[in-house]
């Protein structure tokens, strides 16, 4: 029986197979994704990213020269990721638009594509603004290390390649064997991750076969199905890659 | 003889290059056997001998940071008795800083490359690199004033703040520079852009006030 849309109780969603979700999709299944660069004039790269109802506004500036800082050899980079007051359906005060685990992790997902030795004693900032927002956390911050390399890449930054995130998360599942089986859905909605209580976020350089950033949180009953979930993670990176390869092209040619 | 290829994106490889030797230019990089491009552009192969330079031309303009030897041009904004501060604006004719550089100048009242707030790359001017005569006798405050714009060249990348700059040339040194004129009545006078006179004194066209600078060698002087 499905618990009803306004239910406070976290729900036990029982369902046949397939699984079919309230927006049609499959469990493996990500949304569309569309990709525009170009659209801030005052910074070097900007993109704009939108998958969904997920809507984020990435602009780097740069090369910049560092404060005030000890000598360097090579360039720095500085990600700054703010959740507009407006992107969720409760309002967030202006202390709390800014939110430091997701830009700890796109820099971490961006550091090992950036050519930083070529750009010595210089920062580049990447700014990220989620202006709105259906999909979890993680799934931010996925989507924002694609925004930013794309954005990275209009700037003239020289990068190993582009990098692209996804994002899973695990419902619990009422077969009809009556047994509690986690099930993971691809690009989670927000309403399906406030549901969950696993998630995983893989971002990575498709065309280098090579993953940079890998987060789990929460409890895994398989390992198998993470195994799978994970392989799955990584197509739909791929699939994102040439989803921004198209974009680039079209914009440069 | 330069072949043009299909535009690259940061991550893709060339197409198969002929067999021989190669040399990773510019935007280029060397992975698992493969050459990959590192920027957006155009693959390029030029010749050189019997070997094959292998490079990827950027659909914008690359980034220009001043490295060792570079020539730039930058804006006097400080000028004290040991040094004279210096924001710069054009690496090797290219605005510093890269595609934001382009824009900005575009549509701001900024020089190309000028930063929009505050984040222009700084040179210094040290007292003993101004001239290559008479080092001991150098008055910074008679060959550079705030506003000029100056040609010099890089020494080093300088410590964490400020790149090392030479003006130890006859090429290098004040290219424009403008005064005002003495206020007349309470209006503010026009400002006059000197003329070299000769390579240490700069001249008013109007009124034939004389100024001292560390002038560069015209260009229209071959």
């Amino acid at each position: 029986m499905n618990v009803g849309e306004d239910s406070m109780a976290v729900p036990c969603i029982a369902q046949k197979s397939p699984v079919v979700r309230p927006d049609g999709r499959k469990a493996e299944e990500p949304r569309p994704l569309y990709l525009q660069t170009g659209i801030i004039p005052s910074a070097s790269g900007s993109t704009l990213l939108e998958s969904g109802h997920t809507k984020i506004v990435c602009s780097v500036h740069g090369p910049r020269q560092v404060r005030g800082r000890h000598y360097a050899g090579k360039a720095e980079v500085n990600v700054q990721f703010e959740m507009a007051p407006f992107s969720e359906k409760e309002r967030r005060s202006s202390r709390d638009t800014e939110a430091p685990v997701p830009a700890a992790l796109i820099q971490q997902a961006l550091l090992p594509a950036i050519r930083l030795d070529l750009l010595p004693k210089s920062s580049i900032d990447v700014h990220i603004t989620v202006l709105d927002s259906d999909t979890s956390m993680l799934g931010c911050a996925a989507m924002g290390a694609t925004a930013a390399s794309a954005a990275l890449a209009e700037a003239g930054v020289q990068m190993l390649g582009l990098v692209t995130g996804a994002t899973a998360t695990a419902i619990s599942t009422l077969p009809s064997t009556n047994k509690a089986q986690q099930l993971w859905l691809v690009d989670p909605t927000h309403r399906e991750y406030a549901d969950s209580h696993s998630h995983l976020m893989i971002c990575g350089l498709p065309a280098l076969g090579m993953t940079t950033c890998y987060v789990l949180q929460g409890s895994v009953d398989s390992m198998n199905a993470l195994k799978h979930v994970s392989n799955t993670l990584t197509q739909v990176t791929t699939k994102y890659h040439g989803l921004v390869a198209q974009s680039l092209y079209n914009e440069h040619t | 003889m330069d072949d043009q290829q299909p535009l690259l994106l940061p991550g893709q490889p060339f197409p198969p290059l002929p067999k021989g030797e190669f040399v990773l230019g510019d935007g280029a990089y060397g992975r698992e056997g493969y050459v990959v491009s590192d920027r957006i552009g155009h693959g390029t192969e030029t010749k050189l001998g019997t070997q094959t330079i292998v490079k990827v031309v950027g659909t914008q303009p690359p980034l220009a940071l001043p490295k060792a030897g570079s020539t730039v041009l930058g804006r006097v904004t400080r000028v004290n008795p040991r040094q004279a501060t210096v924001s710069i604006l054009v690496v090797d004719g290219l605005p510093c800083g890269g595609a934001q550089a382009t824009r900005v100048g575009a549509s701001n009242n900024k020089a190309a490359g000028e930063g929009i707030d505050g984040s222009d790359f700084q040179g210094i001017i040290r007292a003993q690199d101004v001239r290559s005569t008479e080092k001991d006798a150098v008055v910074l405050a008679e060959c550079f004033r705030p506003g000029d714009i100056v040609r010099a060249t890089v020494i080093s990348l300088g410590d964490a703040r400020s790149y090392y700059l030479s003006t130890a040339q006859n090429e290098l040194g004040v290219v424009h520079a403008t005064t005002r004129g003495p206020s007349q009545y309470g209006w503010t006078a026009a400002k006059h852009v000197l003329q070299p006179m000769s390579w240490r004194e700069m001249a008013d066209p109007v009124t034939g006030h004389v100024e001292p600078r560390k002038c560069a060698k015209p260009d229209w002087l071959a």
